[in-house]
């Protein structure tokens, strides 16, 4: 994700500033006092092994050869810790597919159905590009858009010199003041939705400020939902 | 079925079915598919690092080991913070109630690591503290879902479509000072009309 954001503010006045993510502290992990314990992840079944060449071998009902000879492990290489491997495809077939396969996109609809298949539709990064992401002037009360909205992401915005403080504080004075948020879009229109990194999540984008003296906080919400009940009776 | 969302205020007590809502339940989902030259679907693989072995699904396992690679079971396992220290597992909160604070300002909703969102079902006697969140009021209390090593967060608002829950974990972003002046406002009365042009 780039770490520049490239904004410009109502008057279409532009700046590129410095994005830092807001992240909560780390949760406590299991572990046991005083002793290092890594989480590892191991073989446990090899191709012979499986269900299919099992069945191959033995027909169907293979569970008193399974009792009397242990046929499906492999000692050599069952319980082996897993280092470091590379992703690789199989075929519809199972076998292993040595150039790259072809991607589709499928969309499906809420209830799980299908809607579309089509060629992959790559999307540009656009928050730091030679556009700016534009205040568009379309203003939401605060306490409304966090009834409205659902803010996955939130990312602090910082300036890097002396005009990108004005430029910044000046943003956080006006919407704190406001008490409101301000949608931004991406695009020759300003409507386009905020896409940090290629082929990366779209998110719709508002912009919330206070400042405090000379102090301001100014951050990006990203949404990526609306709170909304779904429209199909089994999933409400 | 999941138990339901207990809370109190105010000495009066309410109770909500709760379910999970994702984008995928109000837009769909996009997913990209590998195939092959015959139009159907791959399946991802790994291949161990030195070539031999072909790892498919429900071919590996995964735990806990220590140091001699000895198997720890996860019961044995216990929470460690960032300083060292033992920590608890905090139970699940649903069914059990919890007491509401609030109203809270509305920004505080932003001060949220969204983790989950839930959709709210009051039962018949929650007209009073849904009417206060129909009016715009949003509440807080503590939530888990499930047991583990921390305790979330949960505010409950409203609006015209229906009750939520908003989960996650309390994250406020800092001030941001100017910071350092490198050229600092020059002072006119000092200035003067000499300029020096030997300057070396």
């Amino acid at each position: 994700m780039s770490m520049n954001l490239h904004l410009a503010n109502e008057k279409g006045r532009n700046a590129f500033v410095t994005l830092a993510t807001l992240r909560a502290p780390s949760a406590p992990k299991l572990s046991l006092p005083e002793r290092t314990v890594t989480f590892r992840r191991y073989i446990t079944c090899t191709e012979s092994g499986t269900d299919a060449a099992l069945t191959a071998r033995f027909g169907g009902n293979y569970a008193s050869q399974l009792v009397e000879a242990d046929p499906e492990i492999d000692i050599e290489q069952v319980g082996q810790f897993i280092e470091g491997t590379q992703t690789i495809y199989l075929d519809s077939l199972g076998s292993l597919m040595e150039a790259e396969p072809n991607l589709i996109e499928v969309l499906t609809n809420p209830d799980g159905s299908e809607r579309e298949r089509r060629p992959p539709q790559e999307t540009e990064a656009n928050t730091n590009a030679d556009l700016p992401v534009r205040w568009t002037g379309k203003r939401i009360p605060l306490s409304e858009a966090v009834r409205k909205f659902s803010f996955r992401r939130r990312i602090q915005l910082q300036h890097s010199d002396g005009l990108t403080y004005e430029f910044l504080y000046d943003m956080a004075r006006d919407l704190g003041e406001s008490g409101s948020v301000v949608l931004l879009g991406s695009g020759e229109k300003g409507t386009g939705p905020l896409v940090f990194q290629a082929n990366g999540r779209p998110y719709r984008g508002f912009l919330e400020g206070q400042t405090r003296g000379a102090s301001y906080r100014l951050t990006l919400l990203l949404s990526d939902m609306e709170l909304k009940r779904p429209t199909l009776g089994s999933a409400a | 079925m999941a138990k339901p969302l207990l809370v109190t205020l105010e000495s009066a007590s309410y109770s909500f079915a709760l379910r999970e809502l994702e984008r995928g339940d109000l837009y769909g989902v996009r997913k990209r598919v590998p195939t092959d030259s015959l139009g159907g679907t791959c399946t991802r693989a790994a291949l161990t690092s030195d070539g031999k072995l072909v790892i498919g699904a429900g071919m590996s396992g995964q735990g806990y080991f220590d140091e001699a690679g000895c198997y720890v079971p996860r019961g044995q396992l216990v929470g460690i913070d960032g300083n060292g220290q033992v920590v608890e597992s905090q139970p699940s909160t649903l069914g059990i109630e919890q007491t509401l604070i609030g109203p809270v300002d509305p920004s505080e909703v932003l001060n949220l690591e969204l983790l989950s969102v839930y959709l709210l079902e009051p039962d018949q006697a929650s007209g009073d503290l849904v009417q206060r969140l129909q009016a715009g009021e949003i509440f807080t209390c503590r939530f888990n879902y499930a047991a583990s090593l921390e305790v979330e967060r949960a505010y409950i608002l409203a609006n015209d479509q229906s009750l939520f829950a908003l989960v996650g974990k309390q994250v406020e972003p800092a001030w941001v000072e100017e910071g350092l002046r490198f050229a600092p406002p020059v002072d006119v009365s000092e200035a003067t009309d000499d300029l020096d042009f030997e300057m070396f």
